[in-house]
């Protein structure tokens, strides 16, 4: 059980608020800008010959003497595509945990609001399609989607964008496509939201990193290695350099928020070491990720 | 700055090994990171590439470099040269009543002592140092040495004596100093208390220190006698002197065997230097004690007291031979004599032709009309007359005396191998030269003079001279002063007076501070020198004769006026006092190991204290 139960409660109530229509064709539970024949009353307007007679409102022309023809709106579906970030960086100070935990909180909310839900675990570079399941949608599929989640290896070396390509050769349909990452990687982060937003997925990046990344205490020599690559890199001083880390980090962070919201996307971040609850019917629901 | 041992700069070559070892065995933490990317971009940020960065980046090696140069530079002993340099450098020291003088909390000695001290310990391990004290007298105390534990020594004995100064005996004693290596200059640390010495040419560069403050307060006896004033009584002068700061009032109280006699207060708006006077009774021998009580602040307690031994103030015993009758004539008519014609009997005074009463004690004794034996293989007489060549106008038998056209009804001449040098080596001072050879001669042995008239006046016209009766005034003037019967005057501070003593007996003598010292007298019975350095009684005791009891005063105006000198005045030069100390080679070793030590501990704080935090693993 990744979340309390409570938490799921709170989670089934919840609904993604996606900053534009981002539905495919098919029906669903989502509105469309243009009319439809569902049941959510849109507007009026004057009667043109050869409108459908069955949308007149016919208590309006009983006290106007004028028929006026009722909208409605069209309701699609929204496919909800949430892709966590399976690489070996993903391990520390954790970060996979709580990557976890959010794709199990996004699942759930999809899955009760009738989304059509997919989830991909990116991890391995040489494997064709990555680990997958749906798309599905009802609340009858969470345990299935909660088992994946927990089953998502992270001891991959693959990049983000590589494994966002990945992703789109199995995937379709259009929606929103979360994407649970340190965004650390040495991979085009803005090819990947180009992809994602070609394929009519507005790119919703959530970096996740641990406190260590966020406000690093080093001190002296040391000798980084990349966990990935396994490449070291000497550094001198290291105290000296964290105000300029925190500064490379900060326009990574500002990169990544300007990339996804050009896509209409949206960007957030948070520590590993973060309260969930807090996060998610918090921090999100003020960032309009979730309503 | 130099350095003493030079050879150590070897040890710079372990900055070789030293970045040989740091580029080899540079150990970095290892620490695996999620991802390079951002740090690899922070490594090639033009900000982490400035050349100050890149400095820090090597900060550890740096420190290192440093910490090894400090530490050779240490081992190579680094001097800071003074401004005395020379390898010979003598110290003065003045060690009169007013060094002891406290202007704070310590005395002026005290305060030149920690000088000299700064200086010694200062001093480069080669450099030779001297000591010379000096109040009166001066005395090298210490030779030339390195040995810093013997000058500080030295140092440490030395004490404040209630003398007055004398600079020149202490320059002269420098200077003789000269032959046994030169020295370029001298460091002089007195309060400036002494006389100028203007007949003194300086050799040699004198650095004057002061010690102690211009504004001295101090009031002193500066002068202590007593003269004869009647047949019973002595009339006693007193001279105070007074600092120009001591503005007080003051009161002298006048003890005569230990009963307050007298007392006077002196007022503050009086002159520094007063006088005043009193008569006291003489009819037995006493003690006069004086004593000074200052109201306000007064600097020297030396010069507050003074003592004075007066003697009976009886008549001078005079013994006459009966034979010399003109001699007995001019005597009698001298009042306030006691005459007698028994060689037998004590006398201060005796006048005679016979040689056997030669063996009389008297104090002084004059013959006439025989060579005396110890010189009578250089002197012959002929019967020829002749005449007064010429006579010691100074000596005090002859003052106000003139002894031209006197005839002599003898020739006395010089014996064929002889001169008057001969006579001279046998301890004889010529007062009287005749044609050729001297007609009188005196001789001092212990406290006693002898006068010798070679001729008797009896057998010359020298009895029809206003000469004669003068010539004997002045012999009975001189009786009753070495017979302290006309004047006295309190002993000073430096040496006690002659003691008569059994000849070639140890005497003990207590000082004024209880401890004792033991002496001989001479061959005559005489104690001389008995060094009396400070103010005070002295006691001397021998095992045949009772305590005696002397007394010694400071009584200089010079030290109690405590006027100090900025600059001393020598032939053609004068010397001021240095503003600057005495700055000698100061080591730099010490410091320079201190500043790598904090330097170790600031490097080990920076790179051990805040070690790098591993990122935990998942």
């Amino acid at each position: 059980m990744l979340l309390s139960p409570k938490t799921n409660g709170r989670l089934e109530r919840m609904r993604f608020n996606p900053r534009s229509r981002l539905t495919s064709r098919s029906r669903g539970d989502h509105l469309t800008g243009r009319g439809g024949n569902s049941t959510e009353f849109s507007d009026y307007r004057d009667y043109s010959p050869g409108d459908d007679m069955r949308f007149i409102d016919w208590n309006i022309f009983s006290r106007l003497q004028k028929p006026y023809l009722k909208l409605f709106h069209l309701e699609e579906e929204m496919n909800v595509l949430v892709i966590i970030d399976g690489s070996a960086s993903m391990k520390f100070g954790g970060k996979f945990e709580f990557a976890q935990k959010l794709a199990s909180a996004f699942t759930t909310i999809g899955l009760y609001s009738n989304e059509k839900v997919s989830i991909y675990g990116i991890n391995d570079e040489n494997a064709g399609i990555p680990s997958h399941l749906g798309p599905a949608s009802g609340r009858f599929n969470a345990q299935k989607f909660n088992r994946f989640i927990n089953d998502v290896d992270n001891s991959g070396n693959i990049t983000l964008e590589s494994g966002v390509e990945k992703v789109l050769k199995k995937h379709s349909g259009r929606g929103m496509a979360i994407i649970i990452s340190d965004f650390l990687t040495s991979g085009d982060i803005e090819k990947s939201f180009n992809l994602l937003f070609s394929k009519g997925l507005a790119p919703y990046a959530l970096q996740v990193l641990s406190p260590e990344e966020l406000n690093p205490e080093l001190s002296g020599d040391a000798r980084f290695v990349d966990c990935e690559t396994k490449v070291t890199l000497d550094i001198t001083a290291a105290g000296q350099l964290t105000e300029i880390y925190l500064e490379y980090l900060s326009n990574l962070q500002q990169n990544i928020s300007d990339w996804a919201r050009n896509r209409n996307g949206l960007y957030a971040e948070c520590s590993s070491e973060q309260d969930i609850d807090s996060f998610l019917f918090d921090t999100l629901v003020r960032r309009g990720w979730i309503k | 700055m130099t350095f003493n041992l030079l050879s150590s700069a070897w040890f710079f070559l372990l900055i070789i090994p030293l970045i040989a070892f740091y580029f080899l065995k540079l150990r970095r933490q290892r620490v695996e990171i999620p991802s390079l990317v951002l740090w690899q971009q922070v490594l090639q940020d033009s900000r982490v590439n400035s050349p100050f960065q890149k400095f820090k980046r090597n900060l550890l090696l740096l420190l290192q470099l440093l910490l090894l140069c400090l530490l050779v530079l240490a081992a190579m002993d680094p001097i800071v040269s003074g401004n005395s340099s020379d390898q010979k450098m003598p110290i003065i020291v003045d060690c009169s009543a007013s060094m002891g003088a406290s202007d704070d909390k310590q005395t002026r000695l005290e305060e030149a002592k920690e000088k000299i001290r700064e200086i010694i310990n200062n001093k480069k391990s080669s450099q030779e140092i001297a000591i010379i004290s000096f109040a009166k007298t001066a005395k090298k105390v210490c030779s030339f040495t390195t040995n810093s534990q013997v000058l500080l020594k030295t140092i440490d004995d030395l004490q404040v004596t209630d003398l007055e100064s004398n600079l020149e005996s202490a320059l002269k004693v420098t200077q003789a100093m000269t032959k046994s290596g030169k020295f370029g200059e001298v460091l002089l640390f007195s309060d400036g208390n002494f006389e100028d010495v203007p007949t003194f040419d300086l050799s040699y560069k004198l650095n004057f220190q002061l010690v102690g403050k211009t504004q001295a307060p101090n009031i002193g006896i500066s002068q202590l006698s007593a003269r004869r004033a009647g047949p019973t009584s002595w009339m006693v002068f007193i001279q105070l002197q007074a600092s120009n700061s001591y503005v007080q009032s003051s009161t002298v109280e006048i003890y005569q065997n230990d009963q307050k006699i007298a007392e006077d207060t002196l007022s503050s708006d009086s002159q520094k230097e007063q006088r005043i006077s009193f008569r006291v009774d003489g009819t037995e021998n006493s003690t006069i004690k004086v004593l000074l009580k200052p109201a306000g602040k007064d600097l020297l307690d030396a010069d507050n007291t003074a003592w004075m031994t007066l003697g009976n103030a009886r008549p001078l015993k005079v013994f006459i031979a009966p034979s010399l009758g003109s001699i007995s004539t001019v005597v009698r008519n001298i009042p306030g004599l006691s005459l007698t014609t028994n060689p037998a009997d004590s006398v201060d005074l005796s006048i005679s032709d016979d040689q056997n009463d030669e063996a009389t004690n008297s104090l002084i004794h004059m013959s006439v009309g025989y060579v005396p034996d110890s010189i009578a293989n250089f002197i012959a007489t002929k019967s020829d007359q002749s005449t007064i060549i010429d006579w010691n106008r100074s000596a005090q038998l002859l003052q106000h005396v003139t002894l031209d056209d006197t005839l002599l009804m003898q020739t006395y001449e010089m014996k064929d191998g002889s001169s008057p040098t001969d006579i001279e080596k046998k301890s004889f001072e010529v007062l009287i030269t005749g044609e050729k050879a001297p007609l009188l001669i005196r001789k001092k042995i212990g406290l006693q003079s002898y006068y010798h008239f070679l001729f008797h006046p009896d057998q010359s016209t020298l009895p029809y001279k206003v000469a004669f009766p003068i010539m004997l005034t002045n012999l009975i003037n001189e009786g009753l002063q070495v017979a302290g019967l006309a004047e006295t005057e309190a002993n000073r501070t430096g040496f006690l007076p002659k003691i008569k003593s059994t000849p070639n007996t140890e005497v003990s003598v207590t000082l004024p501070n209880r401890s004792k010292i033991k002496t001989l007298s001479d061959a005559n019975g005489t104690l001389n020198g008995i060094a009396a350095e400070k103010a005070g009684s002295y006691t001397v005791s021998q095992s045949d004769k009772d305590d005696q009891v002397f007394h010694a005063s400071l009584l200089s105006s010079l030290e109690s006026e405590m006027s100090t000198k900025n600059s001393v005045m020598f032939n053609e030069t004068s010397v001021s006092a240095s503003n600057e100390e005495a700055i000698t080679d100061k080591p730099l070793w010490s410091k320079l190991a201190f500043i790598a030590f904090i330097l170790l501990v600031l490097e080990w704080w920076f790179y051990q204290k805040r070690p790098g935090k591993i990122l935990p693993q998942a």
